[in-house]
């Protein structure tokens, strides 16, 4: 295997039990440079315990962990210096300014150029006002930024990010997705959990389904939808001044459900990106003066629902 | 990573600077101002007057030097480990490339560097009187190494501790127990007691042995109690180090054993009394009595060291069932490297030794077998509950040891018949170092007997209790099941 087929991450036959009950299940995945996949699933489905599996803060029952080629017990320091890890909880040390809570783990990472790394992602995450603030004077929004900080010290290949979103403004999430989907253009692998389905969508390319610990669905966002998707539900607008889109809707074989209002209609579609694709152009074609064409769910939420993952009881 | 550029180090100091290291260098300079209010009392004094007083002012430095290093070194380590733990900086820090080495002098280290200031001027003081006083001045150095030894390996058990414990509360109660142990043999007095917290005992008690012996004897006298010191807590702390390493930065090249750990730290404790108490100058100075005595106090220490290390460690059970499914099944082999039947023939044989060197002769071999009898039942019966009851297993070996040590007694009581006292395990053991062995043997063979069947029934129940849980893990790995719990 030569360096660019290598995955940055790749997970093999993961088991991590806890007493009376296995919280990961056999849980196999791979995700190459650039990917960026969203670790999805009900409460309970055994995200957190997955991540931490992988980054070796849970000792594995069974199965294999590799980031860029490495186990952790081949290579501790070069499995660590290769992963950035936030966790949910934002962990700061209340009493250290911002950059000497980045300077401690800049020496910890052994980072070449310290102090000018640490400049450099307190500029990336937008701390720079408060470089020389102490962490107990920051609020949540800005203790995730300084964390996210952090995890980018080392220029780490793997970044994983639990609930990355949690606690910041809506500025702060357009400021943190443009981040992320700046890492990840430069080729960096990203495993991100979130409830909140629409913050992730925007950047993720793949998307990896948890059900009590046991993988339901794994791959490409696009595959997905066009390979699973049997029904969606769809939101059509348009302008009073062009044609009713109501004949072209009735007389489609994919088309159900149908719920209009005067200037707007909602109905279930079967059929596919390409049946949507085909379905717009012909009403388009019909005279139909298109304001707003949009699935009522984001991708991941529907490839999230098709999939019938519950909550553990 | 040198311990300089340690970035733990490194933030522990920055925050110590900011924090109480002011105040406390400052209280404890005051303190010192205080003992040398009278330094031109002393440089007047006639000699004997001036080495009394000098020996009184380093006395005083340096037990107020113990409290600060001692008690405030575990106290700020654990505290920096518990904080750290809850806040998730620890994880943090475990995830960089930083070795469980370096994590571990972090912890150990970095918090130490307030206690170290503030000890500082108290140390200024004592050296002062020491010089001045014409006390000889390796009695200063000697109680500075002590000092510094005892703190080192004070901190090293508050951090294994703090960061096995779960709670803030549990933290609090062990960094307290640990004080409790420093400042035992001053607050009770010359006390049997005090020998057995070898590992603090000296802070108070080794201190007071190192001045009187200035104003009498040559410093050299105390040399090697000093160093025996200093060398059981350099054991202690080797033989602690892997579990500290393993706790705090969840090493996964150690595989640690907790109960060989008490099994070890035992043999080292009971063993440095044993030693001091037979070679040393001092067996009726401080607190070794007669070797009736002596026996009986190993017997009933080494007794209920074992109760409480089998207790608190365990039978790594869990270990047993997590190996067992990553390779599909448990083997004979496993289950016996797990069970604490080793630690506990472990304990009965060092028991047996340790009394051997100290104990009458006629006493040692009854009382060796019978706590080995005692701890093969102890061990049996908690890992059965552990295999048949899971986490409930401890309280109904508690309630199950408290009726075998309760009820005979009261049933001789209320029957007049004294042999059934010593049907209570292990009590065969304490009567033979006492009484002379026609004694034992018109008495204890009742209760001798009842032994041997207990040990014998628990152990033989243990084999059955092994045999349907190996059965029970086996069963679950191959069906890929969650397995039973332990």
């Amino acid at each position: 295997m030569t360096a660019a087929t290598v995955p940055v991450l790749d997970v093999e036959g993961l088991r991590v039990d806890y007493p009376g009950v296995v919280a990961v299940d056999n849980l196999t995945l791979a995700l190459r440079p650039g990917d960026a996949c969203a670790l999805i699933g009900p409460n309970g489905a055994g995200k957190t315990t997955t991540m931490r599996a992988i980054c070796g803060l849970n000792e594995p029952t069974r199965g294999a962990v590799r980031i860029d080629g490495v186990r952790l017990d081949e290579d501790p320091g070069r499995f660590r210096a290769s992963l950035g890890f936030m966790p949910d909880d934002a962990p700061v040390n209340p009493k250290l300014t911002v950059r000497e809570f980045l300077d401690h783990f800049a020496r910890a990472y052994n980072v070449a150029n310290r102090d000018a790394k640490v400049e450099e992602v307190i500029a990336q995450v937008g701390l720079l006002e408060k470089s020389d603030v102490a962490c107990q004077g920051l609020s949540r929004g800005m203790k995730q930024r300084l964390i996210l900080a952090k995890t980018l010290l080392p220029d780490p290949k793997l970044l994983i990010l639990d609930e990355p979103a949690s606690g910041l403004d809506p500025i702060s999430r357009i400021a943190l997705r443009d981040l992320i989907l700046t890492l990840r253009d430069q080729g960096r692998a990203i495993l991100v959990s979130s409830h909140i389905l629409s913050e992730i969508a925007a950047f993720c390319n793949r998307v990896a389904i948890l059900e009590r610990g046991r993988l339901k669905v794994f791959g490409d966002v696009d595959a997905l939808l066009r390979e699973g998707t049997k029904t969606r539900r769809m939101r059509l607008r348009w302008r009073a001044a062009g044609a009713h889109p109501r004949g072209v809707l009735e007389g489609h074989a994919g088309v159900s459900a149908v719920d209009a209002d005067a200037d707007r209609v909602e109905f279930d579609f079967a059929g596919g990106e390409d049946g949507l694709d085909a379905l717009l152009a012909a009403l388009v074609g019909a005279g139909v003066r298109v304001a707003e064409w949009r699935p009522m769910r984001d991708d991941l939420e529907e490839i999230l629902l098709q999939s019938g993952a519950r909550e553990v009881q | 990573m040198q311990l300089a550029a340690n970035p733990i180090v490194l933030s522990a100091m920055r925050l110590s600077r900011r924090g109480h290291l002011v105040a406390a260098v400052i209280v404890s300079g005051i303190a010192a101002l205080l003992m040398l209010m009278n330094v031109d009392e002393l440089i007047d004094a006639a000699a004997d007057t001036r080495l009394f007083m000098g020996v009184s002012i380093l006395s005083m430095s340096l037990s107020l030097q113990a409290i600060v290093l001692v008690l405030g070194g575990a106290i700020s380590t654990a505290r920096t480990v518990q904080q750290e733990r809850d806040s998730g900086l620890l994880e943090a820090n475990r995830l960089t490339p930083m070795t469980p080495t370096d994590l571990l002098l972090g912890y150990w280290l970095g918090p130490q560097g307030t206690t170290v200031a503030a000890s500082v001027p108290l140390a200024v003081a004592g050296l002062v009187a020491t010089v001045l006083g014409g006390v000889p001045v390796a009695a200063w150095l000697i109680g500075q190494a002590l000092l510094v030894s005892t703190a080192l390996f004070a901190s090293l058990l508050a951090a294994l501790f703090a960061a096995n414990t779960k709670t803030k509360r549990a933290s609090g109660g062990i960094v307290g127990l640990l004080g409790l142990g420093a400042l035992w043999s001053s607050a009770m007095g010359p006390v049997l007691v005090s020998n057995y917290l070898l590992p603090t005992w000296p802070v108070f008690s080794m201190m007071e042995r190192i001045t009187d012996d200035a104003v009498g004897n040559p410093v050299a006298e105390s040399m090697p109690w000093v160093l025996i010191a200093i060398g059981l807590q350099a054991l202690l702390s080797v033989i602690a180090w892997p579990a500290a390493r393993r706790a705090i930065a969840a090493d996964p090249t150690v595989r640690f054993d907790a109960r060989w750990l008490v099994v070890a730290a035992w043999a080292v404790l009971i063993g440095g009394q044993v030693l001091i108490g037979e070679v040393g100058p001092h067996e009726t100075h401080r607190s070794w009595l007669d070797p009736e005595d002596r026996a009986m106090l190993v017997y009933v220490m080494g007794g209920m060291l074992s109760l409480v290390g089998l207790a608190v460690a365990r039978p790594a059970l869990e270990d047993v069932r997590r190996r067992a499914l990553r390779a599909g099944g448990v083997t004979t082999q496993w289950m016996a490297a797990a069970s604490s039947l080793p630690v506990a023939l472990g304990f009965g044989a060092l028991l047996t030794l340790a009394l051997a060197v100290v104990g009458p002769e006629h006493g040692v071999a009854m009382a060796g077998i019978d706590a080995t009898l005692a701890f093969v039942l102890a061990a049996s019966l908690l890992e059965l509950g552990q295999m048949r009851l899971g986490s409930r297993a401890i309280g109904a070996f508690v309630v199950a040891a408290v009726l075998l040590v309760v009820a005979p007694p009261i049933a001789a009581a209320i029957l007049d018949i004294e042999a059934l006292a010593l049907v209570v395990p292990g009590s065969i053991g304490g009567f033979a170092l006492f009484e002379p062995i026609d004694e034992v043997l018109d008495h204890g063979m009742f209760g001798f007997a009842v032994h041997v069947v207990l040990a014998v029934a628990a152990a033989a129940f243990w084999a059955r209790g092994v045999r349907d849980w190996t059965g029970r893990v086996n069963a679950a790995a191959r069906d890929g099941q969650s397995l039973p719990t332990a």
